[in-house]
């Protein structure tokens, strides 16, 4: 078994693959016409530290029981039942709460990469019917509900009984990690269906609220959704995939820690959330698993780990005082009220020097639209930065010194709002060599003559070494001609590997390198996971025959 | 900021009807007259105070000039230029003797006639330049001018200039098309607009005969206009002849009156005629006459009380629970009107859960209240009505008729979100000024701020600056846009530099794309943008519609500063069109009638029917942070709130002092409401959970023939929809025929099938219940017995004769109107 850790600081995005070495296919090819298999949604989609769940996969399969492929930790174990379409998952407490990935795989194909979401609180599945008045049923705090919006035009409802004074908060995850298409409101009403708060997209299109009770008593906790891709029909959507996981508690909620990355430097992370205050939690994550959780208090936090030094912005922080930061460095910094701005300070840089700059605050599920304005020393104005392009509302980009010197770089609210959700994330550097490589998709699949693989590559800083791209992992009868990408032209930007051979049937992970420097150093070609941050480097072959 | 306009009529008003009866004397306006040239002309006004009454007598007093030789005199008092020097002109009536003097200067001359200063008052007051003849987008016949004369340039070029210069004809003026079309010697469309024999003939002929020149040499500009009388106390069929004087930049002033438009807002209370003479009618009441000369506006306001007299006391007597109530006796004082009495409990407790909280007060409800025995239960019930949760969805059911947009248009998700943030601001109690701020400054996410949608479904400077001067401050600007507003002081340079309070603001993300337009905007301020005049082309700076609003360079460069600064400005405590809007919203939702209609034209031409009361409205608001909801208990606790529609003698034909409750019919989805809450059936609609109630739906698109029928505003219109609440023979089909109202109240899971079933209720018990949950009272004996009778029919159920009954009550006006 061989492991890779590839850290990239200027993405901060820490990928991992296990190389699993070949997993012998003892399935016997039922079909020429079959195809490889897929999984529309789990139900429900995770489970409690500590819990076994039986887990219904809804999807299609030539023939079940399908193969597990995933690296999981010591306690964790996920198995095939012999019911079509199930499986066993089971956790020991010690399993670190979370996201893990991983795939069910046959002699036709692998699936795409299939969330499972590790909790720390109790869990329970809604019980139908529940859309009507009178019909939710009452849950006890705190759980997560798993839910399905699958009847026409379904609703869902729980009941929940509020002390005067007591705040439910209500945390919503399905278009978000699992990839559902559902654009999910929840409403909370009093016991006769008036509407006492409600939430749309909170964490993009998914919704979180708290609501404080003005009075006690039993409130309604009430769930609908429109499509993820809208339309004109004025209507509640369903579908037997609007699966949704739903947290709800009276005591505390983790909404994410600061700093939002660590370094091997980092020690304490500040906890933030619903009910915590001042609270600080020790770092002992480990970098395949970057997650913070508490024991019984809902709520998990992706901390990715990165290379550069790792600061939090200080409420000292202002124009008059900015806070000076050392290149490279991770900054994470919170807007939290009206008209607030971080302003920090970059000392001693040189003319023609180039800044890389990335921010991450909507990617990582805050409501933070962040603008970054550069400064030179006289307090001029130089650059404003916005969204990086139409579909990316965070800033990425690079800018090129004019003059040596000091420079400021304040970040804001776009709009000048602020609030204890309002953070964000920046990662800021000079500007070095380095490159790339991207996949579109982390699943191939060979049913012709030959298969061809495409890379994108992106040099930055000048990067021009030329590249030897190469796939580790085939199987025996299968074999790959390494491309040259040059440090200019075409090939600079983009090759295709091709594949060529005998081609038995297998279903294999495999990793794409890209090796310059005789081979001394190396990357990892990434595709990204659905809905998320997360790239993993562990793409999927499956070959199977030709019609 | 803003002028005292209770003063302006109010004091007056009284001072006329206290001096009326202390002493006779006559008062003649003007005071001094100034005549010039051979034309000039002066109407005399003559006003008698006799210790009975007050009335024009100007055609029967008696006027001589003590020199014969300087002026004449005609018989309807019109004094005229004979030769210059200086006289004094000795009026008598009723044994009493005023002196006005006089002086006439170049008497041998004939004034200067300009285009700017004398042609286009002749134009726009013979109607030649009004909207349904030459003034109109395209003109009449090839021939255009300018609405109402607001652009003076392109109407002496219009004249001077097109037409191969045949509508002015210097060379021959009598052959001039301008004058043989107007006075009728050659055939015209719109009549005989100038008889040749008139003044006004006679200066248009000069201004050809002079070359027709634009303007003259230091030539000065209007400052003013002032009407004679400001105000009067009129008898019914009682005639007032009002005189008009125009005052310029250069000190002088002129009789204008043959030259003014004049308009009533009340036809059926006083008319008057394109001389400006008033007609009272029959009917008590009050009325403002607009007084137009070129685009500057005067008025006079008359009131016509109710013959006979109620003694002072009376209104001294009278209850008074807060503040509202003297304000209204004081011009019910003035009118001679009485009050009704004050609503019997069931009336009360039905009327004020409709108003306050949309629906109707159950039976154990009404029971409840009618047997406390607290002095303050009707208050104390205010106050609890409005922590109730039904108040939300009522009152910002409401607002989402002027702000939601068409879903078709702006998208889904836009229009939910803007939905739920108007409802959570009346969930918040949120003050108004924030409220407002919240939206006209709002940036974001469409998905994430509905507010934001405002700009996406308005999208133009020009588009949203007449919504929010409409909404917010009820001036409708939209006139503006295009020409001088009509019966406003707003020009195109008003309206523009208030537009360009929103030249910055920016979008990004997807527009709009109907029929969907479902994706992601997002607002914020642009980095450049201008508004230009329409006309000039000139870059306009961002400037208030009036007082001031100090912006420095640097903010007009930035739209979060312009906008909240817009908003500023607009919710000042003593900018009284903010905060007097919004409370004569309220009034009207509350008591039945705006103090001014429509509820959001608030200007000097349309004024409030109780300006004293509309201004303490307003303080109160402000001086409260704008709180709605104390707003609203204010007027539900007062008196005349409390009064009983029921009409006296004395007040039967008022309809907008507040002497008793006006009906109103109950808004559709109350109605729908009271139908589902009355039956115990939900109300199903798409898009919305069960049970939600129709005011709680999102979009007007979520269907329902029932709330179409009752006047929900059609989903197709753009906001603000203002609401009809009149009732029409659709709605009666409606009541009667409705599958799903039959369905409801025969419904084995509804109400009465589980009232009939209880064996322990008699007849008489049912018919109770039904009454209490349809009128919110118990039946009369003579009711009593009817229904009784129906219970005993033959072959008819317990339940079917429930049935019938509800049936039958929801098909009367006591069930559809709120009383």
């Amino acid at each position: 078994m061989v492991r890779f850790i590839q850290i990239d600081w200027l993405s901060n995005r820490v990928t991992t693959v296990m190389a699993i070495g070949f997993i012998t296919i003892g399935l016997v090819y039922a079909s020429a016409q079959a195809a490889a298999p897929t999984v529309t949604h789990l139900y429900p989609w995770g489970l409690q530290q500590g819990t076994m769940e039986e887990i219904t996969v809804k999807g299609s399969w030539t023939k079940w029981p399908l193969e597990v492929a995933g690296k999981f930790p010591a306690g964790l174990k996920i198995q095939p039942l012999e019911t079509a379409g199930m499986l066993s998952v089971e956790t020991t407490a010690e399993v670190r709460a979370g996201v893990y990935h991983f795939r069910l795989f046959d002699s036709e194909g692998a699936t795409k990469v299939i969330p499972l979401i590790i909790g720390t609180v109790p869990e329970v599945r809604e019980i139908e019917p529940n859309s009507k008045p009178g019909e939710g049923t009452q849950v006890t705090l705190p759980v997560v509900i798993n839910g399905q919006l699958k009847e026409t035009a379904d609703v869902d409802v729980f009941l929940v009984d509020l002390a005067e004074g007591e705040t439910l908060s209500l945390l919503l995850v399905a278009n978000n990690i699992l990839g559902v298409a559902m654009d999910a409101i929840i409403q909370v009403c009093d016991s006769r269906g008036f509407v006492l708060a409600q939430n749309d997209d909170e964490r993009g299109l998914d919704p979180q609220l708290s609501y404080t009770a003005k009075r006690a008593g039993m409130v309604q906790v009430r769930i609908f959704a429109f499509p993820e891709a809208t339309n004109s029909t004025i209507a509640f959507s369903s579908n037997v995939d609007y699966v949704y996981r739903l947290t709800a508690t009276t005591q505390r909620l983790l909404d994410y820690c600061l700093p939002l990355s660590v370094s091997a430097e980092t020690v304490d992370l500040q906890l933030q959330g619903i009910g915590f205050v001042k609270e600080s939690l020790q770092w002992t994550g480990d970098v395949e698993m970057p997650y913070v959780s508490l024991t019984g208090v809902p709520g998990t936090v992706y901390v990715p780990l990165t290379a550069g030094k790792v600061v939090v912005a200080t409420e000292q922080s202002s124009i008059e005082t900015p806070q000076v930061v050392v290149l490279p460095a991770s900054i994470s910094g919170v807007i939290e009220q009206r008209e607030d701005q971080d302003v920090f300070l970059i000392n001693n840089l040189q003319k023609d020097e180039s800044l890389v700059v990335n921010l991450f605050a909507r990617s990582l599920g805050f409501p933070t639209d962040p603008l970054v304005e550069i400064y030179d020393s006289m307090g001029k104005l130089l650059s404003t930065q916005d969204d990086k392009d139409r579909a990316t509302r965070d800033p990425a980009f690079t800018y090129k010194i004019p003059a040596d010197g000091a420079y400021q770089v304040r970040i804001r609210d776009l709009h000048r709002v602020g609030g204890p959700r309002y953070a964000y994330r920046m990662e800021i550097a000079k500007l070095q060599p380095s490159v790339k490589l991207t996949l579109a998709s982390g699943e191939f699949v060979k049913s012709g003559e030959k298969l061809e693989i495409e890379v994108s590559i992106s040099r930055l800083g000048g990067f021009a070494e030329e590249l030897l791209i190469d796939i580790d992992g085939l199987p025996e009868g299968v074999s790959v001609e390494a491309v040259k990408s040059a440090g200019s032209g075409d090939s600079s930007k983009k090759i295709n590997l091709v594949l060529t051979g005998e081609w038995p049937m297998f279903s294999v992970p495999i990793r794409i390198i890209g090796t310059w420097n005789e081979g001394q150093l190396q990357v990892l070609a990434e595709y990204v996971v659905l809905k998320s941050i997360i790239a993993r480097t562990d793409p999927w072959l499956t070959s199977i025959p030709a019609k | 900021m803003y002028i005292d306009r209770n003063v302006r009529w109010v004091l007056p008003l009284v001072m006329l009807l206290l001096t009326s009866s202390v002493c006779a004397e006559i008062e003649v306006f003007p005071k001094s007259i100034d005549l010039r040239y051979r034309t000039g002309k002066q109407r005399l006004m003559v006003i008698h105070r006799g210790e009975a009454d007050v009335r024009e007598v100007t055609s029967e007093v008696s006027v001589q000039a003590e020199k014969s030789n300087i002026v004449a005199i005609s018989s309807s008092g019109v004094v005229s230029t004979v030769g210059n020097g200086s006289t004094e002109l000795r009026i008598r009536f009723a044994k009493k003797t005023v002196l006005i003097p006089v002086t006439v200067t170049a008497a041998g001359q004939h004034a200067p006639v300009s285009f700017n200063l004398h042609v286009q008052p002749i134009l726009a007051a013979r109607g030649c330049s009004t909207g349904a003849c030459h003034g109109k987008a395209r003109g009449q016949n090839g021939f255009q001018l300018s609405l109402l004369g607001f652009d003076s340039q392109f109407d002496f070029d219009a004249l001077t200039r097109e037409a191969r210069g045949r509508r002015v004809f210097p060379a021959s003026p009598i052959e001039s098309l301008l004058l043989r079309k107007a006075s009728g010697q050659t055939p015209h469309g719109g009549g005989v607009r100038l008889p040749s024999d008139s003044d006004d003939y006679a200066t248009l002929l000069r201004w050809i005969n002079n070359g027709t020149p634009f303007a003259i040499e230091n030539e000065p500009t209007l400052t003013s206009v002032e009407v004679f009388p400001q105000q009067r106390s009129m008898k019914p069929s009682e005639q007032q002849q009002l005189v008009v004087m125009a005052e310029y930049s250069d000190g002088s002033r002129y009789d204008v009156t043959g030259q003014s438009a004049f308009q009533s807002n009340e036809n059926t209370i006083v008319e008057v005629n394109e001389q400006g003479r008033i007609t009272a009618g029959p009917i008590p009441g009050e009325s403002t006459i607009m007084v137009r000369f070129m685009g500057t506006f005067a008025t006079c306001r008359v009131l016509i009380p109710l013959l006979g007299d109620v003694a002072p006391e009376y209104y001294s007597e009278l209850q008074r629970n807060n503040f509202i109530d003297p304000l209204v006796y004081d011009k019910l004082q003035l009118l001679g009107i009485t009050l009704s009495t004050t609503s019997a409990d069931q009336t009360f407790v039905r009327r004020v859960f409709i108003d306050l909280i949309g629906r109707l007060p159950s039976p154990s409800e009404t029971e409840q209240f009618i047997a406390n025995q607290s002095e303050s239960k009707r208050a104390d019930l205010v106050d609890w009505l409005l922590e109730q949760p039904e108040y939300v969805d009522h009152w910002a059911n409401k607002w989402v008729d002027l702000l939601r947009p068409n879903p078709y248009r702006v998208g889904i998700k836009a229009v939910l979100n803007y939905d739920n943030w108007i409802r959570q601001a009346f969930r918040e109690n949120r003050p108004y000024d924030q409220f407002v701020r919240g939206l006209v400054a709002a940036e974001g996410s469409t998905y994430r701020n509905g507010a934001a949608t405002l700009f996406r479904d308005r999208r133009s400077p020009d588009e949203i600056a007449t919504l929010i001067s409409q909404l917010f401050l009820g001036i409708r600007l939209d006139c503006a846009k295009c020409h001088h507003h009509p019966f406003e002081r707003w020009s195109q340079e008003d309206f523009y530099s208030f537009a360009a309070y929103f030249s910055r603001v920016g979008r990004k993300g997807t527009g709009l794309s109907p029929p969907i337009s479902g994706s992601e905007e997002v607002v914020l301020g642009a980095k450049s943008g201008s508004v230009k005049h329409p006309r000039t082309d000139e870059v306009l700076s961002p400037r208030p519609l009036f007082g001031e609003n100090n912006l420095s360079a640097e903010d007009m460069l930035d739209d979060y500063t312009l906008r909240h600064k817009l908003v500023d400005w607009m919710v000042t405590k003593d900018n009284e069109f903010f905060s007097g809007v919004m409370v004569n919203r309220i009034w009207a939702d509350l008591m039945g009638r705006g103090l001014f209609e429509p509820v959001d034209d608030l200007r000097a031409t349309n004024p409030a029917s109780n300006e004293p009361l509309l201004k303490s409205l307003g303080k109160y608001f402000a001086d409260h942070d704008y709180d709605i909801k104390k707003l609203i208990a204010a007027i539900a606790k007062s008196h005349v709130y409390e009064l009983s529609s029921t009409a006296t003698e004395r007040n039967i034909a008022d309809t907008q002092n507040y002497s008793r409750h006006y009906r109103q019919r109950l808004r559709a989805e109350v109605l729908l409401d009271a139908v589902s809450d009355i039956t115990q059936i939900p109300n199903k609609f798409g898009a919305m959970p069960v049970g939600s109630r129709s005011n709680q739906i999102w979009t007007h698109r979520v269907g329902s023939l029932f709330l179409d029928t009752f006047g929900r505003p059609d989903p197709n219109q753009d906001p603000p929809c203002e609401r009809t609440t009149e009732s029409t023979v659709t709605q009666a089909l409606h009541m009667m025929n409705a599958p799903q109202i039959h369905a409801n109240i025969i419904s084995d899971n509804g109400r009465l099938a589980a009232l009939t079933a209880r064996k322990e209720l008699t007849s008489e018990q049912i018919v109770a219940q039904i009454y209490l949950l349809a009128y919110s009272r118990r039946p009369t004996d003579e009711e009593l017995g009817i229904c009784q009778d129906i219970f005993t029919q033959e072959g008819m159920t317990r339940r079917q004769a429930a049935e019938t009954i509800l049936w039958a009550l929801m098909n009367t006006p006591e069930f559809i109107i709120k009383d």
